[in-house]
């Protein structure tokens, strides 16, 4: 069971495996602890944490949490809400009173309407998972220009890389502005040729059938970044 | 389910159409990666298994004996049917048969009966007696656009290689189900303003009016079905026509392949 | 079940029409990941039985009257293709199907840990390519490793295999014919870690000495399924982490 906590190669676990039995160890994201054992819940990766064992999910649903910047597009208006699709369970609410205009009660397409692109930051997750955004913050806006492709919440660390390694390299070598989103959403922005560049290389998260992390997909992506 | 076309989506496919290109690098009349498999399924008499780029289908073609309509007493009968379940995609939300289910269902069935590539008079065992009832189904399991030429090679592989049960209905010896011709779908969706063969999901979702084209062995067009509002161009329609012609060749030949 | 009537199913050296040995599973394949437009998936072969499940969420559950202001809703699908059988079966309501829906989300309801969902609901659509006795349990098996590959949490995995009795003889696994002319089936669903039963069905005649055997049968292909469910699983991820 120390193997976890030795370097040694991460153990991946499926749901039901006991990670490590009798320990003082709290259980994380995507483990649980019964009876003193601590018992994976998803396929992924153990990794530990100043005491705390959690789980680098192979694959999961995109949960928001307070604080997360997202990039959604609006499904539908009510009253004085825009009702967006950030890619989780709910639709996330954004009212007008947290939007940079001053409207009047139903004018709210003249601003933003269906199918229009934003960024925004979720303010508030009540227990019902009812999420509730706001565009009032430095760079916030609804989108325009560019594209915007997915790479799924799981892939954001290796895209971005360590210490923004991978992001600053695809900055640089497309000439693009681009906004990683912490739905699994990226925004680009700037010439054609560049765009293709970034979107050619994320591509393969979301056309995966076998989502990050799995060898294959690091493979690519890492020769993709060194082609550039 | 509705699904929302985002406007960036619309906007990023007619910059991608100026430029002669499409949104997962295509040109704009090549096919995804197309693998047909035949005899996947051990309890049809005929089955067929297309992947089509993300899209997956299979066809399974189940026999019956039955006694003939009155007017027609030397004639069997076919019947194709498509299932669009929600096993295929998240949009495809559990409750009746979808609008785009029912319309999978006809544009398919016509594709293969309008063909004629089963002659209803060798399906006869004994006039006003016994025929044979040739059953199609088309099961969608991964939508992932374009469906429809999808579940039409499935359903005419699926066909070319089916055996006849008689010895299981003691009426004879087995034998191939006589497919006189391999009619083979193409379709083509109006996406940034012009049209392109094979529309991927994305395609799909921002593209607007479609058209799928049946095309027979010799050229001949058994079925045309235009789809959503907008109209084309003749010379639109010949451009369509000729490549229809060439994807049905390369089609046909992945079939013939199957049935030696 | 039919009566035993004159079919030998299993002759006095104990070996079944298909050379199988009473407690001797048929052939199991499982496959993660084979449908690209779902969350997560699995295709499952056992024997001649050809499973693919689709998993789809959590998604908000509609229509609001399904809705559970504290937990998901199991939305389980369980679906013979028309051409998965002998007859073809028409497309449309189906008694047993609804019937095998409902078993299906009872006991996939053991592991899954849906009060983290509120709210919401998890598709799980099974599909039957093709049957030949014991696709519920392939249903079932199949479903809990599409779960786990859509990384829906889990407490445990489920396997679910079923024993019988053919010719006054328990056996595992009871393929078509024995299935036909058997004299009990018990089908389970085992929670491999805990060996927890999640679910539990009978038809049939069976002694008590007779119900164990069948039992420790179920218990020890369980495992034995449970190894390839964990295989299949770690095939697609193994090497990947950062």
């Amino acid at each position: 069971m120390n193997e976890v906590y030795s370097g040694a190669p991460e153990r991946l676990v499926i749901p039901g495996d006991t990670i490590e039995e009798g320990s003082d160890f709290t259980a994380g994201s995507g483990v649980i602890k019964i009876e003193n054992k601590l018992i994976a819940t998803q396929l992924g990766h153990v990794k530990e944490n100043n005491g705390t064992v959690y789980l680098q999910a192979c694959n999961s649903a995109y949960m928001p949490r307070s604080g997360d910047l997202v990039i959604g597009f609006v499904t539908s208006m009510r009253g004085n809400l825009w009702l967006f699709d950030i890619g989780g369970p709910f639709e996330a609410l954004l009212p007008m009173s947290l939007s940079p205009w001053n409207t009047q009660y139903g004018d709210l397409e003249e601003h933003m309407g269906v199918g229009d692109y934003a960024l925004i930051r979720v303010q508030e997750v009540d227990s019902q998972h009812g999420v509730v955004c706001t565009m009032k913050g430095i760079g916030l806006r609804k989108i325009t220009t560019g594209v915007v492709e997915s790479i799924g919440s799981n892939s954001i660390k290796l895209f971005v890389g360590s210490e923004g390694k991978n992001l600053q390299k695809l900055k640089e070598n497309s000439g693009c502005r681009i906004t990683v989103a912490d739905n699994g959403k990226i925004w680009i922005e700037g010439e054609d040729k560049g765009i293709s560049a970034v979107r050619d290389v994320s591509l393969d998260f979301s056309n995966s059938n076998t989502p990050y992390p799995n060898k294959n997909l690091k493979k690519i992506f890492e020769n993709k970044m060194e082609g550039l | 389910m509705v699904e929302i076309v985002p406007r960036l989506l619309k906007d990023q496919l007619l910059k991608l159409a100026e430029k002669d290109s499409r949104v997962d690098g295509r040109s704009q009349f090549e096919r995804r990666k197309v693998t047909l498999e035949v005899d996947v399924l051990s309890n049809a008499e005929g089955s067929a298994k297309v992947v089509w780029g993300d899209t997956i289908v299979y066809a399974g073609v189940k026999f019956e004996i039955r006694t003939p309509w009155p007017d027609r007493p030397a004639e069997g009968s076919l019947m194709c049917g498509a299932e669009l379940r929600p096993v295929a995609h998240r949009k495809y939300e559990p409750g009746p048969p979808s609008a785009e289910s029912i319309e999978l269902g006809r544009v398919v069935d016509r594709g293969i009966r309008e063909s004629g590539c089963i002659d209803m008079g060798e399906l006869c065992i004994v006039p006003g007696e016994k025929v044979w009832g040739v059953m199609i189904d088309i099961h969608v399991m991964s939508d992932r656009g374009n469906i429809f030429d999808a579940c039409a090679l499935a359903g005419i592989a699926a066909l070319k290689t089916a055996i006849m049960p008689a010895e299981k209905h003691d009426v004879g010896e087995d034998c191939p189900l006589p497919v006189n011709k391999i009619p083979i779908m193409s379709s083509y969706r109006k996406v940034g303003g012009r049209f392109v063969y094979d529309p991927c999901e994305e395609e799909e979702l921002g593209g607007d009016e479609r058209v799928h084209i049946t095309l027979g062995d010799d050229g001949h067009v058994h079925s045309l079905q235009k789809g959503l509002k907008g109209a084309f161009s003749t010379s639109e329609f010949a451009e369509i026509f000729a490549d229809a012609n060439e994807q049905a060749n390369e089609l046909r030949k992945m079939v013939e392949k199957m049935v030696n | 079940m039919g009566g035993y009537g004159d079919v030998e199913l299993i002759t006095k050296d104990g070996k079944r029409l298909d050379g199988r040995l009473a407690d001797e599973l048929r052939d199991i394949t499982f496959e993660v990941g084979v449908l690209p437009a779902a969350r997560g998936s699995c295709r499952m072969t056992w024997g001649l039985n050809i499973a693919e499940v689709a998993v789809y969420g959590p998604m908000e559950a509609h229509p609001r009257k399904i809705q559970r202001p504290d937990r998901a809703v199991l939305d389980v699908r369980y679906n013979m293709a028309p051409f998965s059988t002998t007859d073809r079966i028409r497309p449309g309501f189906n008694r047993r199907s609804r019937e095998i829906s409902k078993v299906t989300a009872e006991a996939l309801e053991s592991i899954v840990m849906v009060e983290m969902f509120p709210r919401s609901k998890i598709r799980v659509e099974i599909e039957i390519l093709c049957a030949e006795a014991g696709t519920r349990c392939c249903g079932i098996t199949a479903a809990a490793v599409a779960l786990a590959d859509a990384g829906i949490p889990m407490k445990d995995m489920l396997v679910s295999v079923a024993a019988g009795k053919i010719n006054d003889v328990v056996v595992l696994d009871l393929d078509k014919a024995e299935d036909n002319y058997g004299q009990a089936d018990l089908p389970v669903g085992i929670m491999p870690n805990t060996e927890e039963l999640a679910f539990l069905q009978m038809d049939g005649d069976l002694s008590p000495d007779e119900f164990n055997l069948a039992m420790e049968y179920n218990m020890k292909a369980a495992k034995e399924i449970h190894k390839l469910q964990i295989e299949a699983l770690k095939s697609k991820y193994n090497g990947g982490s950062e």
